[in-house]
């Protein structure tokens, strides 16, 4: 359990702080945003901290409401491996493109945007509701698959939830907001 | 709906300039939906009739607003698409041209239309990678955007200047000529008036990117832009301009009808059958020509003939 746990937080903070990138992305007109992205992925990652509170609120309403714990949790063990499995395969392409970036080639670089990242951001809610579906396969019981579709439904909109919170966020407002206004204002 | 070509890009209407002084002319919201409404182009009517007015008129300042985050998150496509790099990349040749031919500097490189300035002050962020007496200016007709754009540059401080000017007026010469996504916007006679306008500077060379109109552009561009863009504006535009770019032989045309040019295409195919997203015609004077040949090296397979 403490192996699924740790591999299912790893997914999440990869996803939400990824997902910070992408909510901060267009909004800073500077040209070195170093600082820029490293702040939206400690701000995306804080907010995935929230969403992983309420995940783990719901399972455990789920469990508690199953009538057989033991069951339940062995359900939402065999359920969450299997989103992890899915959700891990994704996050390893996307980990791949990336390494592929770092090769100094601004087509491979160019290319790397045009036909992975794009078509990956495109592809994200697909890949969630995929592992939800895998998940099913295993046939839980009604409390825990209505928790596995209830998270992932809750993930699925969390890019669209950080665009909305970044727009109302002053250092993701100001398409100038400065390096040294980003290190000298961490309450931003 | 209109055909591809005739298609209009709203921030060409929402915004006018005296092309003599540049004073901003006001803008009538009502004419630019009737002239959206009746080219087609419902949705980017629709896009228009909801910007605020201030008694007819376009709030001027509500429209620079929103070409300032438009012009951001364009900014967001050429990192992706590494532009600044691309440009480097072909500014340099040229450059090494100028020198190897003993021009003497300043090298006075200008980006036409430069919106908020991101190819000259990512060039700026990389002075490094430039020779000596390199001069980098981004001029536009939109004050706004320039204002934008100097700001930017002071954020960083970062050693460019930014004109509210027209780059064929400038007060001192200038040794090359840049622009991005500007071309497509110069329209039948434009077109060609747009390069006769370069001969009469003494402009050494010039290198203007733009989308290239592939059989996958307008479905890239819709998909690209729909994942990327907020702005409804940006996204209109975006996919407009990609639908409606010249095709190569069109600039070449109009690019060699400038005289005192060997013109040519530069960067259209990554390889046999997969197309850049961008693609530049490139000028430069005829004494230049072989230099510039030489310091392309082994990316002179990306430049076509140049003639």
């Amino acid at each position: 359990m403490i192996a699924l746990v740790i591999v299912m937080y790893l997914l999440v903070l990869l996803d939400t702080s990824f997902s910070g990138v992408c909510a901060a992305s267009g909004r800073n007109a500077l040209i070195r945003k170093r600082a820029y992205y490293l702040r939206s992925m400690w701000h995306g990652a804080l907010w995935g901290q929230a969403a992983i509170l309420m995940g783990l609120f719901i399972l455990l309403v789920a469990v508690q409401c199953s009538g057989d714990e033991q069951r339940a949790i062995e359900e939402v063990q065999e359920v969450g491996w299997r989103m992890a499995t899915a959700y891990s395969i994704y996050a390893a392409i996307v980990m791949t493109t990336f390494l592929v970036r770092v090769y100094p080639s601004v087509d491979i670089r160019s290319i790397t945007s045009t036909v992975g990242f794009g078509p990956l951001t495109l592809i994200r809610p697909a890949v969630i509701v995929l592992g939800i579906f895998y998940a099913t396969l295993a046939r839980p019981g009604a409390f825990i698959l209505l928790a596995a579709i209830a998270i992932g439904l809750m993930m699925i909109p969390f890019r669209v939830f950080l665009n909305v919170v970044f727009a109302r966020m002053s250092v993701y407002c100001a398409p100038a907001v400065s390096q040294r206004q980003l290190t000298s204002d961490p309450g931003n | 709906m209109s055909h591809p070509r005739a298609l209009l890009e709203i921030s060409d209407l929402i915004v006018d300039f005296d092309l003599s002084t540049l004073q901003r002319i006001p803008v009538e919201r009502d004419a630019v939906v009737a002239r959206l409404e009746k080219n087609g182009q419902r949705s980017a009517a629709r896009i228009v009739a909801r910007m605020p007015t201030t008694g007819t008129i376009l709030e001027s300042g509500f429209v620079d607003q929103l070409l300032v985050r438009v012009h951001c998150e364009m900014q967001r496509l050429s990192e992706e698409f590494q532009h600044g790099r691309r440009v480097l990349e072909l500014l340099s040749p040229m450059l090494a041209a100028l020198q190897e031919q003993d021009e003497s500097p300043p090298f006075r490189v200008v980006d036409i239309g430069c919106g908020t300035g991101y190819v000259i002050r990512w060039l700026a962020a990389h002075r490094s990678e430039l020779p000596e007496g390199v001069e980098l200016l981004g001029v536009d007709f939109n004050g706004a955007l320039i204002e934008q754009a100097t700001h930017l540059a002071d954020a960083e401080d970062l050693p460019c200047q930014f004109l509210t000017e027209n780059a064929f007026n400038l007060d001192r010469p200038s040794a090359i000529f840049l622009s991005t996504g500007v071309v497509h916007h110069f329209r039948g006679t434009d077109l060609p008036d747009f390069f006769q306008q370069h001969a009469q500077t003494k402009v050494k060379a010039f290198a203007h990117f733009d989308f290239q109109p592939t059989i996958f552009a307008p479905t890239g561009a819709w998909l690209f832009h729909w994942i990327r863009m907020r702005e409804p504006l940006s996204l209109h535009d975006g996919v407009v301009s990609a639908r409606r770019a010249h095709h190569a032989t069109e600039l070449l045309a109009a690019a060699r009808s400038a005289e005192c040019f060997r013109c040519g295409m530069y960067s259209r195919w990554v390889t046999r059958g997969i197309p850049r997203v961008m693609q530049a015609v490139v000028g430069i004077r005829d004494e230049f020509a072989s230099s510039f040949r030489r310091a392309l090296g082994a990316r002179d397979q990306r430049l076509e003939e140049l003639a």
